[in-house]
């Protein structure tokens, strides 16, 4: 646990080993300005899985998980091996686990809600799932569904001029979530960075954005 | 026993009929609510989620409103949560219907409906939320 003095942030992680740089789980927390608390990071990372570098360029530079720049090599071997944008590695699959906890702790010390930035569509979309709310960017949740059905106009822009845009990606949250990376809400004079997520302590919003969706 | 639903859906004019269409939903096969209980809540749910697109969240990229609607004996609670810019329904006075149509005020009128249309109307505002609670006896 890292909680430096001045500051309004704590970090928890865990490693298999002491000598791996590569965390299998953290979390971050912070106060927010209006006394709220921001989920700052939460990764949920299947140790035992190979791992993708996307989180650096080809310089070993960071990526800030695809969205500073962008290691292409590596995201397309992690979109072929089924991860999302952001994955390094599989996920532990235990986001519904710790964000129980995480209700839990915060009801403990008299929260009543907590908020997030999602990293990507993909996370947005599991974030729905753990009863999240939108405090901006509903409405582009909706206009991306909209627009990715057959002849809309993120469905048009499906139109193989990457790997990261073919056409069978407009049916799968991954899917989707790698042409947003790759830039294609361009097509909508709009891009992912306006997003805001709210979770009611022991409440769930039920929003679904993209109904029947496969992941 | 109290009978809850719920939708979320983003703050968008287009998102109004399916947040009436709840109530609707809610109230059926409840013998005791008949169809006018059922349109001054629709109407007042109308006014409210109206002035959260257009005032709430203004000039924000729109965020959801989370709508429950829980059937209660003698009484129907909707409670609508946004996440926008805190917008307190006040009840205005009575518009003066005497007037000529050119000189009456725009605006004020809807919530005057929303006060007219439901017998109690409970608002907060906190980390959580806005919340406005619309209370109709039945």
């Amino acid at each position: 646990m890292k909680a430096d003095s001045g500051t309004e942030k704590v970090l928890l992680s865990a490693r298999t080993s002491p000598s791996l740089d590569d965390e299998f789980f953290a979390l971050e927390l912070a106060d927010n300005m209006l006394n709220g608390i921001e989920l700052n990071l939460i990764l949920l990372n299947d140790p035992t899985s190979p791992r993708y570098n996307t989180d650096i360029d080809a310089q070993g530079k960071p990526t800030m998980f695809g969205t500073l720049r962008r290691n292409i090599d590596e995201e397309l071997r992690a979109k072929e091996a089924g991860l999302a944008p952001g994955q390094v590695r599989n996920s532990l699959t235990a986001s519904k686990l710790v964000l129980d906890q995480l209700d839990t702790f915060l009801a403990t010390i008299g929260h009543q809600a907590y908020f997030l930035e999602p990293l990507t569509y993909a996370s947005a979309w599991i974030f729905e799932k753990r009863g999240f709310a939108y405090v901006r960017g509903h409405k582009l949740m909706d206009d991306i569904q909209r627009e990715f059905q057959k002849d809309g106009l993120l469905y048009k822009a499906l139109d193989n001029s990457s790997p990261f845009r073919q056409p069978e990606q407009a049916n799968s949250v991954r899917g989707r979530a790698w042409a947003i990376q790759d830039g294609i809400l361009e097509t909508l004079n709009t891009n992912w960075d306006k997003l805001r997520m709210v979770k009611q302590i022991g409440k769930m919003a039920s929003v679904n954005t993209f109904p029947n969706s496969i992941y | 026993m109290a009978h809850t639903h719920q939708i979320s859906l983003s703050a968008e004019l287009e998102s109004l009929p399916l947040f009436r269409d709840l109530v609707k939903t809610a109230c059926q096969n409840m013998p005791e609510i008949n169809e006018q209980i059922v349109y001054d809540i629709q109407l007042a749910v109308d006014e409210v989620c109206t002035n959260i697109i257009t005032h709430g969240y203004e000039k924000m990229d729109p965020g959801s409103i989370i709508m429950e609607v829980e059937i209660e004996p003698h009484q129907v609670i909707v409670s609508i949560t946004d996440f926008g810019h805190p917008f307190e329904p006040v009840e205005p006075p009575p518009p003066n219907l005497n007037n000529e149509l050119d000189n009456l005020k725009s605006g004020g009128l809807g919530l005057f409906f929303v006060f007219m249309s439901v017998d109690d109307i409970e608002y907060q505002s906190s980390e959580t939320g806005n919340i406005t609670k619309l209370i109709k006896k039945y």
